[in-house]
């Protein structure tokens, strides 16, 4: 006899989602076997609760990620199983047909069958049997070549574009950063060229590269400094010091800077050798506001 | 079982000819017949489902854990289940990839209770007529969801929050709002109910 019992659809929610009592999950698994009802209530939770699922932010996972299932995938390499031949079983000579022929004919086989040993009956099988295994290792060791190849294609492949990128970031940064390299500022003719810098930043790496140009030269013992401005009307915080050349050009590449903080603007000031927790007093130059 | 041979037989027949059987499937390819590759042992089948779904299943799972590394040992685990038991997803037809949000969401709690797994792959019913397989159609459900939930009463929204990414218990979440045990099970009960009328207008 299955109890009948009311069950309150707040319950089933809590259900999908693990919350309830081992007793209480018990008694509903219990029930939504006897109801078809319950069960489509379920299904159209659990359909909503991944609905909801996707409202989470979207992360990308690690890029070796791929690499390692891919990995353990190939380490549990399936074999998928060969459909065996068809085996004609003994044909015997109908009956009917063997009235006027040989009649010794059948019934020879059929005492050669039962004489046969049991050893003389599975012998043939065996080597069906090693031939099969044989064609079944034969390919799965051709699918493990295969697969080993390509993981090989695939991997040179990543390491000359990973090899490339790096070659072409190395680039990018040598022509920032090398004293040598030729700094033009570009202005309309007659003007003076006045001090300015570019900041370019990702608040979700904490990536940021700063340029800037006629600066004026700082007295000993004195060093620029670079200040990201938060978004949340926070502190402003420290985003690395430098030194301008003697054409008034500087830089700052990939200073250590706190991952996920929003700025509002950056500001440069003037502070002692080695740089300051807190900035002094004018702003050198300052971005417009973002928010 | 006789449906899987069916598609199978139709994967054969359509690379037979070709002889591509291992190619690297369109992204176009619908989940069913991605995962009738699988159950046949195509890899490159598996890294289509694995570009495809990766993101949300890592994603939940570090929502839930806040831990990357913890949520890629759930993401592994998931898409290893489907390399295993490719048959036991065939079933949800389309909407594998909101099965495996939930899955993923599951399977997090479980890793922070520290416990074993606690449901089969097979318990796992969605009515969802959605289909995730495509990207574009994903990014306009996800955006839809988020708007849904924004319109949401603050408490209902906070309510399936802790029950569902933080796996608190409806008597956890009266006791830590102080509100009676009733109205926990309502909220939540209320907020799924208007993100399904959000999707169905």
């Amino acid at each position: 006899m299955i109890p009948v019992k009311h069950i309150d659809p707040d319950d089933l929610a809590l259900y999908a989602m693990q919350l309830l009592s081992a007793e209480e999950t018990e008694e509903m698994t219990l029930h939504l076997q006897h109801s078809a009802e319950a069960r489509r209530v379920l299904a159209a939770i659990q359909s909503d609760l991944s609905i909801y699922a996707l409202t989470t932010e979207m992360h990308s996972p690690p890029a070796l990620a791929r690499q390692r299932l891919m990995q353990q995938v190939a380490r549990e390499k399936k074999v998928i199983p060969i459909e065996r031949a068809a085996v004609q079983a003994p044909v015997y000579q109908n009956q009917a047909q063997d009235d006027d022929e040989d009649d010794e004919l059948p019934m020879r086989t059929l005492f050669e069958e039962e004489r046969k040993s049991p050893g003389a009956r599975i012998l043939p099988w065996i080597g069906w049997a090693i031939a099969a295994g044989l064609a079944v290792e034969v390919g799965s060791l051709y699918r493990q070549q295969q697969m080993l190849q390509t993981v090989e294609t695939s991997e040179e492949a990543q390491v000359a574009k990973l090899n490339a990128d790096l070659s072409r970031a190395d680039l990018v940064l040598e022509t920032v950063k090398d004293p040598g390299a030729l700094r033009v500022n570009l202005v309309t003719n007659g003007e003076r060229p006045a001090p300015q810098g570019r900041v370019s930043y990702l608040a979700d790496k904490g990536a940021l590269v700063m340029i800037a140009s006629n600066l004026e030269p700082l007295t000993p013992y004195k060093t620029y400094e670079l200040w990201l401005i938060p978004a949340d009307g926070t502190l402003p915080i420290p985003a690395g010091t430098f030194q301008p050349d003697t054409s008034g050009n500087a830089t700052l590449v990939l200073p250590n800077l706190p991952k996920g903080r929003a700025a509002r603007t950056f500001g440069v000031t003037v502070e002692d050798l080695g740089g300051s927790q807190t900035p002094t007093m004018p702003i050198i130059m300052k971005g417009p506001s973002n928010s | 079982m006789r449906r899987s041979n069916l598609l199978g037989l139709q994967v054969r027949f359509m690379y037979r000819d070709t002889g591509v059987l291992n190619t690297p499937p369109a992204s176009t390819q619908d989940d069913a017949f991605l995962l009738a590759l699988v159950q046949r042992g195509d890899e490159a089948a598996m890294a289509s489902l694995f570009d495809r779904y990766s993101k949300i299943v890592y994603s939940v799972a570090l929502r839930v854990l806040r831990d990357p590394a913890l949520a890629e040992d759930v993401l592994q685990e998931i898409f290893m289940q489907i390399w295993r038991k490719p048959e036991s997803f065939t079933a949800t037809r389309g909407s594998l990839g909101g099965w495996l949000a939930v899955v993923s969401r599951n399977r997090s709690i479980d890793v922070l209770r520290r416990k074993r797994p606690t449901d089969s792959v097979d318990d796992i019913v969605l009515a969802s007529p959605y289909n995730l397989a495509d990207e574009g159609e994903r990014n306009i459900m996800i955006e839809k969801a988020r708007t849904a939930m924004h319109l949401l009463p603050a408490e209902q929204r906070k309510t399936l929050e802790m029950a569902f990414f933080d796996g608190l218990t409806h008597a956890e979440i009266a006791e830590m709002t102080g509100d009676p045990l009733g109205t926990v099970k309502t909220r939540i009960r209320t907020a799924l109910m208007s993100l399904r009328k959000a999707f169905q207008a």
